[in-house]
């Protein structure tokens, strides 16, 4: 595996890494910039609108010919808010070069397309093609609408609201139909200029065609950019804890109900202690909830832990009987006490650490996770390759996830409870 | 004295060795030079169609609850002493199982002690342990997954969907069942559902990855228990060459209709005819009605429907074959006219060949994906020896596809007589459609 970096320009990173033992490349353009709710759902709807059509494909039609093409060579776009930051991502995989019948070059192809839906879009008079916006503004609107297909999320986002309330994580990227029906043609096309000088830009290539020369699209479309001025931006956002629990109920048609607990930390965790507790507490078939909550006590199908690392906080997600949702939530807490007191066995925190060992090295074993940790360790600001993390992961003590657990104290409540 | 075969992919030159072993298993392993990780299945050819049956010796065809081969997938986690999980935690393998309507099969993902893992795969899944309390203590576990599914908007669409084209086939029952039909499940049912099915005959070890045929092979030697040949048989009831209902409502608090409109075909034998006519239905219907389709593209430019429209590919088993598309729209009915307006059009005038072709080289695309992934690599070796194929035929298949075969297809066996459309609304939408 042979990775390079190269700086494109003003706060423009190109990371490439070539394996050949891939069957495909995946090419992935990450732009950075202050999560701010009122703006987000503009740049949400600007980055549809590049993934759909350009100046040479003007139209979904034409550009989906195109990529059918090219063995299915496929583009998209993802948005997530890390704390206080958004990023919004221009994603292509193509298979690689030495599979296409006719000897293309599959991934300069996809660097192409790339660049010309980054950097000459569909545009005229200063604003996207009427016809095509509302297409996109449409299928904006309906995704938002649309917020209970499932449900999982729905009460996610609906939980953020209270265990985030006051900080732009308490707000969906997507924004409300409202804010997208407000946009128009122009606003989105200016949307997206400001997001072209604003975003920090990191580029991923990992696969076997990954070099710098097969993306020269890119670099030479980031390099001709001329009035650059990225907004700083931080990934340390920590959320503060509540006074009192905040316990927020509400009801739907449904047969499961959905109980999600917050928890905040007021102290900075190491990453890797973070995750090593995770994995004990709840992140897998052999954490502790998993065991007792689920398969001891019999009172979920589900019941899973996350972290939010640059909030500092925790969540315990599951899929219950609202009757049991007072026990579910005892049972919760006694297992996050238990981690907190040292009350578990070594051989448990000795597992995890080797489930995880296992992960990580595993990492180079698919495109896609490689490029998360390529990202991760600028999110994290520190050494996480595989061989530091497996380094870390080992020097992991009992001590360590227990003030982890020790930190977190409750914060929300939230139920998605079936109408009776 | 097991049987060894080597099964070259001349498209990137790789050996997949398919191993019949002494008591009866098939074995293939595809060992990948340069990855870390292996990836390991364990399958029997038993899924939730298999509901009525009998093995050797029984006169009678029996029938059991709907669910009990999920059930029993549940129950083979646990063994007299521990559940695999904690024996997994030991190696640091991430394991799992599921159930599909025709296979369940047990996996792991390593990147160390793989054969450790696979000894505990192979003594898990060959030991069972059921009784009154462990049966009991699962279903408070399986009810809430069943709940999960119900409040599920694709599983509702999915099971209406074929609860309308199929009157008896068991693929109209959910592969959970019922909060109702998992009581009737006891021990005892479990245990008679186990031998029949999990015999070796009829089932297969797949692996690929960072492994070894030599190991894997002593380990299966050491470890496979023979059994007598169950030689089990099924029996499904005479499923009418109807549908059973043109029309499924499903009401779920959702804001926009969704739906899926599928197109009953008649089924095929057991084998690759099976898997061509699957990959023929698919490139038909992706034809038609992928993103560069016309029609696509009109129903988009009037907001007829958005990007969630597309086909959903083809399925087929013993007794089914179906294609469906789906969407989000909140006019399924009119959407549906369109569809039918497409294929009375192409049946009559034929369809875009360059785009058929385009399509081809996406499913070519898609299988390219597949090569070099150690878990798609071993699901690739099951789903072969679930339809007596070979692997890598799929890409062999689809070669041979031509713009007449699709054609044909669609003239002689899309009836636009046997098809369900099955909505997915809210309650006060329930007759707002079209009107």
């Amino acid at each position: 595996m042979k990775e390079t970096t190269q700086h494109l320009g003003d706060a423009v990173e190109l990371v490439t890494i070539q394996e050949p033992k891939f069957s495909t490349d995946v090419l992935h353009v990450m732009l950075l910039l202050p999560y701010e709710p009122e703006k987000s759902p503009a740049y949400c709807l600007a980055m549809s609108m590049l993934a759909q059509s350009c100046r040479k494909y003007p139209n979904n039609k034409a550009i989906s010919a195109r990529l059918d093409h090219l063995y299915g060579l496929s583009i998209g776009t993802g948005t997530v808010a890390y704390g206080d930051t958004l990023r919004l991502t221009f994603s292509a995989s193509c298979i690689a070069d030495r599979y296409a019948f006719g000897g293309e070059a599959l991934l300069r192809e996809a660097a192409q397309i790339a660049a010309d839906c980054l950097f000459d879009p569909n545009v005229t008079d200063g604003a996207f093609d009427p016809g095509e916006f509302a297409i996109q503004q449409r299928e904006a609107i309906d995704a938002i609408r649309n917020d209970t297909l499932d449900l999982r999320l729905f009460a996610r986002q609906r939980f953020h609201r209270t265990f985030f309330e006051g900080e732009p994580s308490a707000f969906d990227t997507a924004g409300t139909i409202e804010q997208v029906e407000a946009l128009g043609p122009q606003s989105v096309y200016a949307a997206y200029q400001e997001l072209l000088r604003r975003a920090s830009v990191r580029i991923y290539c990992v696969g076997p065609d990954a070099d710098a020369e097969a993306l020269a699209p890119l670099r030479d479309g980031f390099a001709a950019l001329t009035d650059r001025a990225p907004a700083p931006f931080t990934l340390r956002s920590p959320s503060p804890c509540k006074d009192e629990v905040r316990r927020v109920t509400e009801r739907l048609p449904i047969q499961q109900s959905k109980l999600l607990l917050g928890f905040k930390s007021e102290t900075p965790l190491d990453i890797v202690h973070l995750r090593v507790f995770n994995a004990l507490f709840g992140a897998m078939p052999t954490s502790l909830l998993f065991a007792n909550v689920r398969e001891r006590m019999s009172l979920c199908y589900y019941c899973v832990s996350a972290f939010y690392a640059e909030k500092q906080g925790l969540i315990v997600d599951s899929g219950i009987d609202s009757a049991n949702a007072g026990r579910v939530e005892e049972a919760v807490r006694e297992q996050l006490a238990v981690i907190a007191e040292g009350r578990f066995e070594d051989a448990a925190l000795e597992n995890v650490k080797r489930a995880l060992t296992s992960a990580v090295r595993g990492i180079g074993d698919t495109p896609g996770a490689i490029v998360a940790n390529a990202f991760d360790k600028f999110r994290f600001g520190e050494d996480l390759s595989p061989a530091v993390y497996l380094e870390r992961i080992a020097a992991v003590t009992r001590e360590d996830v227990m003030a982890v657990a020790a930190a977190y104290r409750l914060d929300t409540v939230y139920l998605l409870e079936e109408e009776k | 004295m097991s049987k060894i075969e080597l099964i070259r992919d001349e498209l990137d030159g790789s050996v997949c060795r398919h191993i019949t072993h002494d008591t009866g298993l098939h074995i293939y392993v595809k060992e990948m030079p340069g990855f870390t990780s292996t990836h390991a299945l364990f399958a029997t050819h038993y899924g939730s169609l298999n509901n009525c049956f009998r093995v050797r010796g029984e006169a009678e065809f029996s029938e059991v609850p709907e669910g009990i081969a999920h059930f029993l997938e549940h129950k083979l986690f646990e063994n007299e002493d521990c559940d695999a999980f904690e024996l997994y935690a030991q190696t640091g393998a991430d394991a799992n199982a599921y159930t599909t309507f025709d296979h369940t099969a047990y996996l792991f993902d390593c990147t160390e002690n793989v054969y450790d893992s696979l000894r505990i795969l192979l003594n898990t899944v060959q030991n069972p342990y059921f009784t009154k309390e462990n049966v009991d203590k699962e279903m408070g576990i399986i009810e809430q997954e069943i709940r999960m599914g119900l409040d599920n908007v694709g599983s509702a669409e999915f099971y209406g969907l074929l609860g309308g084209l199929y009157h008896t086939h068991p693929v109209r029952i959910q592969i959970a069942g019922s909060v109702e039909s998992i009581h009737q499940i006891d021990a005892d049912l479990l245990y008679r559902c186990y031998h029949a099915f999990y015999d070796l005959h009829n089932m297969a070890l797949c692996i690929a990855g960072n492994v070894e045929t030599e190991k894997v092979l002593a380990i299966c030697d050491e470890l496979l228990r023979p059994g007598e040949d169950m030689q089990v048989e099924q029996r499904f009831a005479d499923e009418p060459d109807t549908v059973a209902a043109d029309r499924v409502d499903i009401i779920r608090p959702i804001k926009i209709p969704v739906f899926t409109l599928g197109f009953k075909l008649p089924p095929r034998p057991h084998g690759i005819e099976q898997r061509r006519a699957e990959l023929c239905a698919r490139l038909l219907f992706e034809t038609l009605f992928n993103n560069s389709a016309p029609v696509f593209n009109e129903m988009l430019e009037e907001g007829l429907i958005n990007y969630e429209f597309g086909s959903d590919g083809a399925m087929c088993g013993d007794g089914y074959l179906l294609v469906s598309v789906s969407g989000e729209t909140e006019r399924p009915e009119a959407v549906r006219d369109r569809v039918f307006a497409e294929i009375r059009r192409a049946k009559a005038e034929g369809f875009d060949r360059d785009c058929f072709e385009r399509v081809k080289r996406v499913s070519y695309g898609r299988i390219v994906r597949g090569l070099c992934i150690p878990e798609a690599a071993a699901s690739s070796m099951m789903m072969a020896w679930m339809l007596g194929t070979t692997p890598g035929d799929s890409r062999r298949i689809l070669e041979t596809l031509t713009y007449e075969d699709a054609l044909a297809m669609l003239r002689d066996e899309i009836d636009l007589d046997k098809t369900t459309l099955c909505v997915v609304h809210q309650e006060e939408a329930a007759h707002a459609d079209d009107q």
